[in-house]
This record gives structure tokens, C-alpha cells and sequence, in this order.
């Protein structure tokens, strides 16, 4: 993938399956976003926030999870 | 044994396992009208989604000729599997194997998915048919239910915990499913009772049948125990697959959400007539929230018990929520005991789930009577008052006719927290009606008329009209903002939408305690 380096310089085999590897990821996560078809309130960290504090978690655990 | 033969043994224990109990046993389950334990498990789950847990446990019991007859599964099928994608946990009592009875191994199996299910946190679905405790077991059986209770109770407000009643559940037996959210039953096989009929035939001299003590409806309609009396299997649990659609897996999780076809600006013409001029004629309440709602769907939850409060689930431009509604068509939508009991828990459900609730308001007040009193009204209305106030979920309210006195109060009004509120111009939100304020009021004046020979009935009908343009209105409580909005009857959805959507990210933090205490 251009613009990245990964260290120790791995081979070609091994740089162009980690590329793939990381490619897979990213379009992986990208579609996932965009999968999701409820409204962004449903994704607010301040919902997430209430629903964990009404059962008594701290939301700040929430964003170290 | 080569890797052949043992390939050959696992099948033939598996196909063993499948059918423990013979044909002829599953005969004898059909010609009850009911289907087997797998039969049951293929209809409530998604084609193939099944995963079997615990297929080849066996009884360890010895005596009364236990020890000559260990079929595998020893009477309860249980994994887990998808409806509509979506994973559950279940557990399938099968009474063609110990009539269902419940022995040590059958209890570590349920607990086995019960854990489970908390620990992935999806929800669990048992299928009940059981004659009870396996006797031959002795109190192994009992600690085996108990074992069941203790985690029902942990589960609670956790997941989703839902209960099909298939055939018998008596005894001890019935407080699993007492402990679960939602009760479904079907009509004619379903019976659940502590004691049945020859108990009582014998303690108390009562003639009373299985059905009449403890089948569907009686507990659909007299008990509340159950929520939910099919006709029969399939439709039964084709109704769990529809109730799941509107709740959520867990406690950290949202309810589903449905991209919905329904315009959330759409104003609905019909209601703007559906109120009756005369404040004592009667209206289908189930008629407005039909028509609010998306598509008109609406999931009622115990329809046949407590009349005067509707209760239920439904969409609001896509996203699952609870509906309540005093009923105008039933005890002309007056708060009582078995209303108080029902709006109450129904709302704890939503509040634990994170389902918002939404209220439709029109109460004449509470139910008077010594039947109510004696019966603790004062401890059941505040039953309903304190899951109102203790809600933390979106609480919406649409005060649509009469709003009076506690019961004004107790129904979701601003003083309780709602976050938003609205009437429509047909409201009355007032200490009481019109014509009973006068009478107390006035009651030195109307005395003072008739002392003097005048005309009663017309200077009461003159402060009736009086009260009215004073107090019998919306906008009283405007004025002070207990309502946010009164609104005209077809704007109520988009209002709703509006109002619903800004408070998706609502977040209350309460004072932190161990729990209250409900007025039980």
C-alpha cells in the first residue's frame, strides 16, 4: 500500500500480504461503518455513556475497552 | 475401535439421542396436541441455526430403577441458535423423556445455558413442559430448581429472559417463568398453577378444572401471569420471534432498529376526530397509537388482562419503543390495582432494556371502591408511579383527553421526569372533572340556591362551563410548562419523532445506591 512502511523490513512475500492483510481491514471496517443503518445517536458516546452509567459502569471503562 | 467405528458409534449415539424416548412416545405428543421438544426448537429458531450443547448427558441417579433407564439429554434439549439473525440461548423441556421431570442433570443443563446467556449476554427462551420435580431424585430435584431461580433472579434486567409454557408447570415449577419477563401460553395445553385441582378439591372443597385454574386464559385473563395465550404451538412461538424483533439482547445494547418505509412527518387527519365532544363517551385508545405508530403496527402485551391500560410495543420511525395508554374503552380508563401492577412492570422492563417509553394520557383518576382500598391501591398506584419516576429511558407523553388528579401525576407527567410532553386541545389537566369540582366548590353556593328557592340545576350548569373555560383545558398547565406543547391531534407523530429522536442520547445519573424500594 503506498505511504506505508512497516519495520523491520519484512520481504516482498511478507510486506505484500501484511498490504493485503491491512487493506482487508480497512475496507472491512469501512463497510462496517456504513452497514450500519440506525441513525448516529445509536453510536453516540454520550448514549453509551448513559446506558453504562444506568447499570452502574463507569464510562470511561467504555472507552478503554 | 478404529476411527471408523468410532465415526459410526457417534452416530448412532447421536440418532439415539435425537429420538431418546422412541415413536411411540412422540405419538403419545402429538395425540396431546402438542409437538416434541426438537420440533419445537426448529419452529422459534431460525432454518439450521441450531447448535446443540449437552446432547449426551446422563442422570447419575440410582434407585427406584433410575439406574436401568438413562436416556441421553435426560429430558431437556438446550444451545442456542438465531431468530432473525439474531443469537438466543433456549432450553426445550422434552416430556417424552421422564414426563419432563426435573432431576440434578436436567438443572445443570439449564443452568449450563442460563449462564451462558448472561455471559454473552443474549437473551434465553425456555420452552416449558414438565411434569415437575423428578421425585426419584428426591430434594436434588428441588436444589436443582432453586439452582434456576438464583440465576433467573441475577439475569433479570440483564437479558431478555422470555417463557413459552407448552404443557404442565406446577409447583415449584412456576417460578422460573414467574421470574422471567414475558409468559407465553397456549390455550387448552398450557397449565401452570402451585396447586391443582384434586389439592384443592381436597384443602379448600373448590371444583375447579386444569383449564379454569391454570390454563391460558385464566391466567391471560383473571391472573396476569401470562401475557401472551395462543391458539396454538406455531403461532405461539411465531409471537416470541415477533416480540424479540422489538426488544434488545442485553442491558448494554439498543433495541433493534428498522430503517422504517413509514414518513415520520406524516400528520394523520383521523385523529383529529377520534376524541369524542362528549368527555364521557368512550374512544379506542389502540386506535391512536395504531395510528402514530409506524405502519400501524402495534405488539400488545397482555391484551386481556387490566383492559383499562394498554400496554405494548411498537416502532417509531424505526425505533422500538414502549407504549402505554389508558384505555377510554374499559373502566373508562381509570387507574386500578391490576393497571397499576401491569404499567408498572412494563415499564421496568423498558427502563432495564433501554426502550423508550411513550404514554398516551387519559385518566378520570383511580378506581374508587373498598374492593381497591382493602385490595392496596395506595401501594399498587405508587407501584406505577415509581417506575414512571425511576425510568431513565426517553420518556415521551401525549395527554389526549383527561389528565386529573394523582392520576395526572402518575401517568409520566413532567413532575415524574417525562422529557417531554404535550396535549392536545381536547385536555383537561385538572385536580378533577368538571362536574364533581363544582359540587365541592360550590357546594355553599348550590345550597344557598336551593335555600332560596332558585334554579340548582342551572347555576350548578353555569359553574360547570365556568370550571371548564377555567381549568378543564390544556393550558393552565402550559402556562407553567408542565406541558411543553399543546398540539393539534394529527401533528402527534411528527411531534413524537421530533421528540423521541433529540432524546436518544439522554443520560441521566441518579444517586448511586444498592436499589429502592418499590412499594411491592
Amino acid at each position: 500500500m503506498a505511504g506505508m512502511q512497516v519495520s523491520p523490513t519484512p520481504s516482498p512475500d511478507e510486506a505484500a500480504a501484511i498490504a493485503a492483510a491491512v487493506r482487508v481491514l480497512l475496507e472491512a471496517s469501512r463497510h462496517g461503518a456504513d452497514a450500519d443503518p440506525r441513525p448516529a445517536a445509536y453510536r453516540s458516546a454520550w448514549r453509551e455513556a448513559a446506558i453504562r452509567e444506568g447499570v452502574g459502569l463507569s464510562p470511561i471503562s467504555m472507552r478503554s475497552r | 475401535m478404529n476411527t471408523s467405528d468410532a465415526e459410526k458409534y457417534l452416530d448412532e449415539l447421536r440418532a439415539e439421542a435425537m429420538n431418546p424416548s422412541g415413536d411411540a412416545a412422540v405419538e403419545r405428543q402429538h395425540a396431546r396436541g402438542k409437538l416434541t421438544a426438537r420440533e419445537r426448537i426448529d419452529l422459534l429458531l431460525d432454518p439450521g441455526s441450531f447448535v446443540e450443547l449437552d446432547m449426551f448427558t446422563r442422570h447419575r441417579s440410582h434407585g427406584f430403577g433410575l439406574e436401568d433407564n438413562r436416556p441421553w439429554g435426560d429430558g431437556v434439549i438446550t444451545g442456542h441458535g438465531t431468530i432473525e439473525g439474531r443469537k438466543v440461548f433456549v432450553f426445550s423441556q422434552d416430556f417424552t423423556v421422564y414426563g419432563g421431570s426435573l432431576g440434578e442433570v436436567f438443572a445443570e443443563k439449564i443452568c449450563k445455558v442460563m449462564d451462558l446467556a448472561v455471559r454473552m449476554g443474549c437473551p434465553l427462551i425456555g420452552l416449558n413442559d414438565s411434569g415437575g420435580a423428578r421425585i426419584q431424585e428426591g430434594v436434588v430435584s428441588l436444589g436443582g430448581y432453586a439452582d434456576i431461580f438464583l440465576r433467573n433472579v441475577q439475569a433479570s434486567g440483564v437479558i431478555p429472559q422470555i417463557s413459552v409454557v407448552l404443557g404442565p408447570c406446577a409447583g415449584g415449577a412456576v417460578y422460573s417463568p414467574a421470574i422471567t419477563d414475558f409468559i407465553f401460553m397456549v390455550k387448552q395445553t398450557s397449565h401452570m398453577f402451585i396447586t391443582g385441582p384434586d389439592v384443592i378439591k381436597t384443602v379448600t372443597g373448590e371444583d375447579v378444572t386444569m383449564e379454569d385454574l391454570g390454563g391460558a386464559l385464566s391466567h391471560a385473563t383473571k391472573s396476569g401471569v401470562c401475557q401472551f395465550a395462543c391458539e396454538d404451538e406455531e403461532s405461539c412461538l411465531d409471537e416470541v420471534r415477533h416480540l424479540m424483533s422489538f426488544i434488545p439482547q442485553n442491558n448494554l445494547d439498543g433495541a433493534p432498529y428498522e430503517a422504517p418505509d413509514d414518513d415520520p412527518d406524516r400528520r394523520e387527519p383521523d385523529l383529529r376526530t377520534i376524541v369524542p365532544d362528549n368527555p364521557n363517551r368512550p374512544y379506542d385508545m389502540k386506535h391512536v397509537i395504531e395510528l402514530v405508530f409506524d405502519d400501524g403496527e402495534f405488539l400488545e402485551v397482555a391484551p386481556l388482562y387490566a383492559q383499562n391500560l394498554v400496554i405494548g410495543f411498537a416502532r417509531l420511525n424505526g425505533h422500538s419503543v414502549g407504549v402505554i395508554g389508558n384505555q377510554p374503552k374499559a373502566l373508562a380508563g381509570v387507574l386500578d390495582i391490576d393497571a397499576s401492577i401491569k404499567g408498572a412492570r412494563f415499564i421496568r422492563f423498558c427502563d432495564a432494556f433501554n426502550i423508550p417509553i411513550i404514554s398516551f394520557v387519559d385518566v378520570p383518576g383511580f378506581l374508587p371502591g373498598t374492593n381497591q382500598e382493602y385490595g392496596g391501591i395506595i401501594l399498587h398506584g405508587a407501584k406505577l408511579l415509581y417506575a414512571y419516576a425511576e425510568a431513565t429511558v426517553p420518556k415521551l407523553t401525549v395527554i389526549t383527553r383527561k389528565a386529573y388528579g394523582g392520576a395526572y401525576d402518575v401517568m409520566n407527567s413532567k413532575h415524574l421526569g417525562a422529557d417531554f410532553n404535550a396535549a392536545w386541545p381536547s385536555a383537561e389537566i385538572a385536580v378533577m372533572g368538571a362536574d364533581g369540582a363544582v359540587n365541592i366548590i360550590h357546594r355553599g353556593t348550590l345550597k344557598k340556591v336551593a335555600d332560596e328557592g332558585g334554579d340548582v340545576d342551572a347555576r350548578r350548569a353555569e359553574l360547570i362551563d365556568e370550571y371548564k373555560e377555567r381549568f378543564a383545558n390544556p393550558y393552565q398547565a402550559a402556562e407553567r410548562g408542565y406541558v411543553d406543547d399543546v398540539i393539534q391531534p394529527e401533528d402527534t407523530r411528527p411531534w413524537l419523532v421530533k421528540a423521541l429522536e433529540i432524546s436518544l442520547t439522554k443520560r441521566v445519573d441518579g444517586p448511586k445506591r444498592k436499589h429502592g424500594n418499590i412499594p411491592l
